[in-house]
């Protein structure tokens, strides 16, 4: 859950007072002592754990970072947690060590900071070292203590705290000490703990909170990401304010695109070369030249580089292997060419990551788009997700589709550069085509039992171009196929096996085989019985477990599995019992089952649909029922009587 | 031994001293239509000199390797390992050369230097210098070159595993010394081709060159032997030079390498007077056969003494004194062994400290008799009265006497002041690796089922149910859901009724259930297949192209009883045929009675062969075959009506 937000606006007057930086010493014995049957199926906990930092502006600038863990030691798959590593980077050093073992008989004994291991062979500004220790004689039912501080020779401006683990957290505290000429604002997620606003006698000023018994992550499928439901916070300095002038840092949303605002818009480094064209002759709006600088980029590039990677786009587009920045750079500067006003926009892939729109702060973002404002030659404004491979203008995937953004611009100024921008939501028309993979099977029942069965896979959209973006050997198509065979059964055979044609830009891939399932029918006197074991293994174990702790997070986009069995009896026999249809739906999931006979045989037709967002835990029992109907589907007997 | 950047710099303007290349000459790569990129040249060159560390050689290592983009793709950034204590990089530097046959300079002034964060190892003093590599069109080459140094060649051997995940068209491994020293090299030809250097002189020097070409991608088979074992695998070290007028050799045979280390461990295993208190601690009660006094033992230092290796310099090799090992209850396995080695001469017993390679099934031959080449592990040999026993002090949860499946059939290095030859490990036994689940489980109309299971298990099936307790405690009902050879099993409680860390046999038993393990329609006639309750025996692999041996780790003996007890009204109509089957793989039955409205079901497979040679991959397929297709063969029952029975 959301919780306040602090501005701390620091006085403008008093005398400066130098102060010391952050130390550690060890916890106090109230810390040490827990009920221990709370745990009891955890190899570790965590009985404290702080993270404090200090900016200090006078004299010279400098933070400091306190981490302090105390860990109960509950069975031996918590000994690998005596195991310390100490990482910083070639500029900053370890100005504090403090650690201790205490043993079950309450014996303890204190490591010497000297005997920590050292590698500082690293001189250069990316260079990184580290530390090392492991605490001694280490037992079931010891307690390890340790705390280090690592000074930085400037100022942080911003941080956010990374995952606690995998062990469940008794005691956990946050402090920033800044001094006065910081404005600091801070936020705390997925907690209703306090923040503590506090002042020092020297005039620094101090944000506080602490967390108490927070559970270990719950492994499920389709969970949430970790920062929807960890208690987490993130901190920025705003601003830096002296008598006389105050210097935003990170005051607003466009302070925290600016950097990239000014590489992306002002600087012309990643554009270096860039001499590709576009005809957009002929064109009489804004979309005809989106569809053409779109064709343009998805022919000559594919777009598997890390998101965020930042070559100069000539070489990104030469190597044929470009990230989502570079692509929305390469259509920013064709559409520019061909006079088209362009911005950009960051936002999160839904589900993808907590989003906290009230806190300006860089790392929620995981994806780039490029935003034209409403132009002459294009009536509404246009999101276009440089990824997609298929979307048409002015339509984006269901993952995207109504998902808040930041549209920015930078431009120079006398001096220097000023970045504009505001929150929009990305309205799109869906892309199409949605998501699907449909399998077709055309299958015959044989005198020994065995089910010949010419598969077919038909995809689109999202699920095509994941396909497609590995064109596989033959032989690898063959093993695919077999290995696809057998998860249905161990002793099937594949006679051949195809795969293509599949293309990106259009979204389609299909791909077939035809093979051989062995006691797949049983001739039972008059009758046959068919297993319908035949179908698929999508979603086979989906939503089994019968509790569920967390919501359900369906990432990526909205998905359709279809299936049709065409199944052919052996001569003379007609189907009998034929089950009646069933179907279920609820707002995240639908599926839907049916059998009917057909001349020759059975036509066995299912359905499961999936709708990207985040469900609440209480619909949890809809989606089991949702998930059963289409699971149960290849549980079915189908039985045919002779005629 | 610092990074030399002021080197590194020049080498950035000495870019034009790369070799011209005949862009014309450079192969396509069609051959290969699935490959991004085709490795044109991968060189290792080491040139050995007088002038290293306490008059001995040193050598210059350069790495060379240029690569041609087949299709869009990312290259690895240039990494260059360099050990703290052994060496230093000299140069890296690298080019792009454009379709066109335009040239550019790789920027390493992007250059990071890293600590190495090893996943089994807290500290080493190895780090990396990293150079990222920009985008490379397809069409285009990228070259790169890292020079070490290093100025103590002792430990070193080049190993090189010629092909790799991509094609490559020439791979070389060229060696230079001063004339009259001798080079020492070994070649596993896993892929037939047996190699011999090219040798000529060069500047007064001799240089051995040795070189394949046209290598087809190694692909990993499933269930296969490691990529290394289906190439060529080459070491190469300096084995003789002149060292102040005197020829010096390094270690000529296996012998002489155990006789030295052993002298460098037996500094390290000094007892100490705690030490001895210990041993008398831990053999209280214990009774006074060497046999139990070594078990006894054994057991205390893998329990109370936990696996972290920090390996400095020599410390790769040389262990920690046993003495720090006992103050600290930390080491890696050399520091283990030698701490049991000085807990069992207290307590009288004979043993020597043992190197060996761990491997994953197939276990890797002696090469060359030198520390760098050969071993990743040690043990340890207690050479009792009525035979040796080796033992392996890092395990935790294997008893006396047995080892891990990693380190069955592999070759041994005792170390012993006499100097031991090499020995081999002893193979796995199917009666020893031995695992029974019971199901006790009652069928609903429906199809579900729910009761009670048991485990039983010794040997390596045993040891990964211990594992879970001893680390996980409630976890393992978890992890048993994964685990247990019911098919979709929710587990609704597992106890560990007999499980103690280093007993022969364990003994697990719980409550389960698990929904829809048979078919059924909408009449009352439904069908059930073993395989639909437990998961199937074996799993097929694909003959036809196989180049190496099939791996199974072990030998084994797996036993599934099931006990269903059918709904009222129920009838079995018709039940699969018994199962006998005899190969020289193994065995299997399969029997099937209804007794009193149980259906029984009791299955067994042995495994007796683990490394099946790719000629007789065709008939292990075979028996798999049967044995799956026993077990596909359904039961046909006849179901009370479902409405009826709600």
């Amino acid at each position: 859950m959301r919780r306040l937000v602090l501005l701390l606006v620091l006085s403008l007057v008093g005398p400066a007072c130098a102060t010391a930086g952050l130390s550690s010493s060890f916890v106090s014995p109230d810390v040490l002592t827990y009920d221990k049957a709370k745990y009891p199926d955890d190899a570790a906990v965590v009985l404290y754990r702080a993270d404090k930092t200090r900016l200090d502006t006078e004299g010279e600038d400098f933070t400091h970072s306190l981490r302090h863990v105390v860990m109960a030691i509950q069975g031996e798959g918590g000994f690998d947690l005596a195991e310390v590593r100490v990482p910083f980077g070639s500029n900053q050093k370890l100005v504090d060590f403090i650690a201790r073992v205490i043993q079950p008989d309450g014996s303890t004994v204190v490591l010497d900071a000297k005997s920590l291991l050292s590698d500082t062979n690293g001189e250069g500004e990316r260079d990184s070292n580290a530390h090392f220790f492991r605490f001694p004689d280490v037992r079931v039912g010891s307690v390890l203590e340790y705390a280090y501080v690592i000074e930085s020779p400037f100022i942080w401006n911003q941080d956010d705290q990374d995952t606690l683990g995998s062990f469940p957290v008794r005691q956990y505290e946050f402090e920033l000490t800044a001094s006065k000429p910081l404005v600091l604002e801070t936020i705390e997620l997925n907690s209703r703990s306090p923040i503590e606003v506090r002042s020092r006698p020297n005039g620094d000023h101090q944000l506080y909170f602490q967390l108490r018994d927070l559970p270990p992550r719950a492994k499920e499928e389709w969970a949430p990401h970790w920062t929807f439901t960890e208690p987490r916070w993130a901190w920025r300095v705003v601003a830096y304010k002296t008598n006389v002038v105050t210097y935003d840092w990170i005051r607003d949303w466009p302070d925290v695109v600016e950097r990239r605002g000014k590489a992306f818009f002002v600087e012309k480094d990643l554009y270096e070369g860039f001499d590709v064209r576009v005809d957009y002759s002929g064109c009489a709006d804004v979309a005809c030249k989106v569809q053409r600088a779109q064709a343009l980029v998805r022919s000559k590039t594919t777009a598997d580089a890390k998101w965020s990677r930042e070559e100069p786009i000539a070489q990104a587009f030469k190597s044929g292997h470009a990230s989502l920045t570079e692509r929305a750079l390469m259509l920013k500067k064709l559409l520019e060419d061909g006079g088209v006003e362009v911005w950009l926009a960051y936002g999160t892939d839904k589900a993808s990551q907590q989003r906290t729109p009230t806190f300006p702060l860089w790392s929620q973002f995981d994806h780039l788009f490029v935003y034209l404002p409403k132009q002459a030659g294009l009536d509404a404004p246009m999101t276009i997700d440089p990824h997609c491979q298929f979307c048409a203008p002015g339509t984006l995937t269901a993952r995207h589709r109504g998902i808040p953004i930041f549209v920015f611009r930078t431009f120079p100024v006398l001096g220097g550069e000023d970045t504009e921008g505001r929150w929009v939501t990305a309205w799109a028309e869906p892309a199409t085509p949605s998501s699907t993979l449909r399998v077709t099977h055309r299958a015959q029942v044989q005198a020994d039992g065995a089910v010949q069965d010419a598969v077919a896979f038909e995809a689109w959209g999202a699920e095509a171009v994941s396909k497609s973006r590995d064109q596989p050997s033959e032989k690898k198509v063959l093993r695919q196929a077999r290995d696809a065979a057998r998860r249905l059964s161990p002793i099937a055979s594949v006679n051949t096996a195809s795969f293509g044609p599949c293309t990106a830009e259009k979204a389609e891939c299909r791909w077939s085989a035809e093979r051989s399932l062995p006691v797949m029918a049983v001739s039972d006197g008059n009758r046959w019985l068919v297993s319908t074991s035949v179908l698929e293994p999508h979603a086979d174990s989906l939503f089994d477990a019968e509790q569920r702790k967390q919501d359900v997070h369906f990432q990526g986009d909205d998905f359709t599995f279809e299936e049709v069995l065409e199944l052919e009896a052996p001569p003379g026999y007609r189907l009998v019992n034929v089950p009646r249809p069933v179907t279920a739906e609820c707002d995240a999931m639908s599926a839907a089952v049916k059998v009917e006979a057909t001349e020759k045989g059975a036509r066995l037709t299912r359905s499961l649909t999936r709708r990207v967002g985040e469900w609440p835990k209480a619909l949890y029992p809809d989606l089991r029922k949702v998930a059963a109907v289409f699971k149960d589907a290849r549980h079915q007997l189908l039985v045919f009587e002779k005629r | 031994m610092r990074w030399s950047w002021v080197l590194a710099s020049l080498a950035l303007l000495a870019c034009a001293s790369f070799p011209k290349l005949d862009l014309s000459a450079v192969p396509d790569g069609k051959q290969y239509p699935d490959a991004k990129l085709l490795t044109l040249l991968s060189e290792q060159r080491v040139d050995y000199f007088p002038g290293g560390k306490d008059g001995g050689p040193r050598a210059r290592t350069t790495s060379r390797w240029r690569v041609k983009v087949l299709k869009p793709t990312e290259l690895p950034p240039v990494r260059a390992w360099y050990s703290r204590a052994f060496s230093r990089i000299e140069s890296v530097r690298g080019r792009i050369i454009q379709p066109d046959g335009s040239e550019k300079a790789l920027d390493v002034s992007k250059k990071s230097d890293h600590s190495v964060f090893d996943g089994s190892i807290l500290f080493t003093d190895e780090r990396v210098v990293v150079v990222p590599v920009p985008p490379v069109p397809v069409g285009g080459i990228f070259e790169s070159e890292v020079v070490e140094w290093r100025d103590d060649v002792r430990p070193f051997v080049l190993q090189e595993v010629f092909g790799g995940s991509n094609p490559v068209a020439v791979e070389r491994v060229v060696a230079t010394a001063p004339k009259g020293w001798q080079l020492r090299w070994r070649v596993l030809a896993f892929d037939g081709a047996l190699m011999e250097p090219a040798v000529d002189e060069e500047d007064g020097r001799t240089r051995w060159t040795f070189e394949r070409k046209d290598l087809a991608p190694i692909e990993r088979e499933p269930q296969g032997v490691p990529t290394w074992a289906l190439s060529t695998m080459l070491a190469v070290r300096l084995e003789s030079w002149l060292q102040d007028g005197q020829e010096k050799t390094a270690f000529k045979t296996p012998e002489e390498m155990s006789r030295w280390l052993a002298g460098e461990y037996a500094a390290q295993a000094a007892p100490t007077p705690e030490m001895v208190a210990t041993v008398r601690e831990v053999l209280q009660n214990v009774p006074d056969t060497e046999e139990a006094k070594a078990k006894a033992l054994y057991e205390f230092a893998c329990r109370r003494v936990q696996y972290c290796a920090v390996e400095i310099g020599y410390g790769g090799w040389i262990p920690h004194p046993a003495k720090s090992v006992h103050e600290t209850r930390y080491g890696d396995c050399k520091d283990k062994a030698t701490y049991l080695h000085s807990l069992l001469t207290i307590a009288g017993v004979k043993s020597a400290p043992t190197l060996i390679y761990s491997h994953d099934g197939y276990p890797r031959p002696f090469q060359l008799p030198s520390l760098g080449a050969n071993f990743n592990h040690a043990i340890l040999a207690v050479h009792l009265r009525s035979g040796t026993v080796y033992v392996d002090p890092t395990q935790r949860a294997v008893p006396f006497g047995e080892l891990s499946p990693s380190e069955l059939d592999a070759p041994v290095l005792e170390l012993t002041p006499e100097g031991a030859p090499l020995k081999t490990t002893r193979g796995s036994d199917p009666k020893e690796n031995a695992e029974t689940q019971t199901f006790n489980l009652t069928l609903s109309p429906r199809g579900d089922v729910e009761g009670r299971f048991a485990i039983e298990a010794t040997g390596s099936r045993a040891r990964d149910y211990k594992l879970r307790v001893i680390y996980g405690t409630g976890k393992v009902t978890k992890w048993l859901d994964d685990y247990l050879w019911l098919k979709d099993a929710q587990l609704d409680d597992a106890q560990a009724a007999d499980v103690t860390d280093f007993g022969a046999q364990v003994s697990l038993a719980g409550q389960a259930h698990a929904h829809r393990v048979l078919q059924r329609g909408a009449g009352s006639v439904a069908l059930l297949r073993l395989t639909d309750v437990v998961r199937p025996s074996a799993v097929l692999q694909e003959a036809e192209g196989r180049k190496a041996d099939l791996v199974n780790r072990v030998n084994e003996t797996v036993t599934t009883e099931v006990r269903l007890t059918l709904p009222a009204g129920a009838k079995v109509t018709r039940r699969p045929r018994d199962v006998l089957l005899e190969s020289p793989f193994g065995a299997f039955r399969l029997s099937w009675a209804v007794e009193g409205g149980v259906l029984k079901v009791s299955r067994q497979l042995v495994r007796a062969k683990r490394l099946i040679p790719p000629p007789q991959l065709n008939d292990f397929n075979a028996f798999n075959t049967r044995v799956l297709a026993a077990e596909a063969e359904p039961v046909v029952l006849e179901l009370p009506a479902l409405e009826a029975s709600r």
